[in-house]
Formats: C-alpha cells, structure tokens, sequence
C-alpha cells in the first residue's frame, strides 16, 4: 500500500502553462459546442461530457489528487459518482414526466 | 515535540510518521477535502433541482427576459482559471520559503477573485450597462430567474469567502508566519471554487435555453 503522497505537493513551472493550455482549450470549445448549430439533445450532451471532463481534470491535476493516495482518491470521487447517478434518474424521470 | 518546545515555537505543527491510508497529508488537508465534498454536495442540490425544473419546463426562458450574456462571462471564466494557475504558483512559492513571491501571487489570486465578482456584479446589477436585473430577469418571476440568481448567488458567497480567506492567509505569509500547508489549503478551496464554476457555466449558461425574447 502507497504511503508516498507528501504532505504538500510541489509543481514543476511547465506544468502551469500545460494547466492552463487545457482548460482554456476545454471552456473554448465548450463555448464553441454551445453556440454553434446544432440538435439540442447532442448539443447538451456534449456538453455535459466536456464539463464532467474539465471537472476531472481539475481535480486531478490542478487539485493534485493524482499524486495523492488511492484512499484519498477514492474518497474524494465516490461522493460525486454517486451524486452523478442521483441526478440522472432525477433529471431523465421529470423530462420523462413531461413528455409522457 | 515536547510541550515546551511547542511553546516556544507555536507556528510549528506536529507531526506523525506516514498513514498507511492517507500517506503524509495532514489532518488540516483531509479535513478540507471532507469539508470541500459537502459543499460540492451542496451545489449537486442546487444543480439537481434546476437540473429537474428545467427538464419537467415546456417553456424555459419566458418571452421579454433577457438572455445570458456567454463572452462575457466566458471571459469571466477565462479570469477564474487563470487565477487558479496563480494559487499553484503562490503555493510553490511557498514551499521554497519565497515570502515575497508568495505574498505576490496570492494578491493576484486574490485580484482575480474580485475581478470576477466586479463582472457578476455588472452581469445582475449593471456598471456601464443595464444588468439582468433592470432587463426583466427578476428573482422569483420565474423559475429560469430564481434558479440563476440562487445558483450565481451562492457561488458568488463563495468567491467572497475564497477572496477574504486569500487575503488573511496573505496577511499571514506577509508577517512571515504562514506556512506552506496553509497556503495548500487556501489553494485547495480556491480551485474548489473554479471547479465549480466550470459547471456552472456549463449548465447554466451554456445549455441552451430555446425560446425566449
């Protein structure tokens, strides 16, 4: 079992610049997914999946939980993945009400 | 450390050897994460119930409210991003025990987090232009108004929360007295601040609306 995450985490300067590459990349093209044509149910889709992305990513890498323990990881994305889950069955069931 | 050693270096922290669950992260650390998952919980809330108002609404956005202005809050966005560069940079600065650059990059963070609230402030109330206020989005008139002003609200409170905790941890590190594990934290709740916007943005601003006038 790991026990090598340090107590605080240091970041090489290359690393910012890829950081910010990103998501500046990731907000672009959502932008872009947004206000281009498109059907809306691909459209929202899309978008959802850029956003999850983003969201990894962040916490990944610019909350450095990549470099953390498994434990930590594992704390940190099961709260979500469950809330994630919540939400669709809450969500699909009210448009489900509303197109019946 | 002994009682009297802590006395007389109170800024020094204890410390124990590695966890066999958690490695070197120290208390403070998980207890900000813990801290942090509540709070995201508590936007999931709020997401949630926008997320199910909009899917049972035939109508979203009713004709004569406004629309969302999406460059100018992209360009929002872009700031918040950028500012949660500058955290990583403070926090590196403090690891190498580099007062000023810390000091620095915190101010900028800090700078960035009021900038954004300065063009939220403009986005509802208006500065040079009308805001979404003076343009018919009003709270409570419909659920497209209440549910962008309860979920922009809340993540305001949290920008001025991360801004006032920059600028103490700031004061702290301009006496010479933070350490570096406190500007992890700091960086940790600002992040945690970004991270969430993004979804904002995606959900609130980004998804199409439909209709409208």
């Amino acid at each position: 079992m790991s026990t090598g995450a340090p107590a605080t985490i240091q970041t090489r300067t290359r690393d910012y610049l890829v950081m910010l590459v990103v998501m500046i990349v990731l907000t672009i093209l959502e932008v872009a997914v947004a206000v281009l044509p498109g059907h809306a149910s691909w459209t929202v889709a899309l978008l959802l999946v850029l956003a999850l992305a983003q969201a990894v990513y962040f916490a990944l890498y610019t909350m450095h939980l990549s470099r953390e323990t498994i434990a930590l990881r594992r704390m940190a994305v099961l709260p979500g993945v469950i809330a994630a889950l919540y939400a669709l069955v809450l969500v699909s069931e009210s448009a489900w009400r509303h197109l019946r | 450390m002994t009682t009297a050693a802590a006395h007389a270096h109170p800024e020094v922290t204890a410390s124990w050897p590695p966890d066999a669950q958690f490695g070197r992260a120290s208390a403070a650390k998980l207890a900000m994460w813990i801290f942090l998952l509540s709070d995201f919980l508590s936007f999931v809330g709020l997401l949630l119930a926008y997320g199910i108002l909009r899917a049972g609404s035939a109508v979203w956005r009713h004709p004569g409210e406004p629309g969302l202005n999406i460059p100018f809050t992209c360009l929002l966005t872009l700031v918040l991003i950028a500012s949660s560069i500058s955290v990583i940079v403070a926090h590196d600065a403090s690891l190498a025990a580099d007062r000023r650059r810390t000091v620095l990059w915190l101010g900028i963070t800090a700078l960035g987090g009021v900038l954004f609230l300065t063009g939220q402030y403009a986005e509802w109330i208006g500065i040079l232009h009308p805001g979404l206020m003076k343009e018919g989005l009003v709270f409570g008139r419909s659920a497209y108004a209440s549910t962008f002003y309860v979920i922009t609200g809340f993540h305001g409170l949290h920008v001025t929360a991360g801004v006032i905790y920059l600028l103490a941890i700031m004061a702290r590190a301009a006496r010479g007295v933070a350490r570096a594990g406190e500007v992890e934290l700091v960086a940790l709740f600002w992040h945690f601040v970004d991270l969430v916007w993004n979804l904002v943005f995606v959900l609130v601003y980004l998804v199409p609306t439909g209709g409208g006038g």
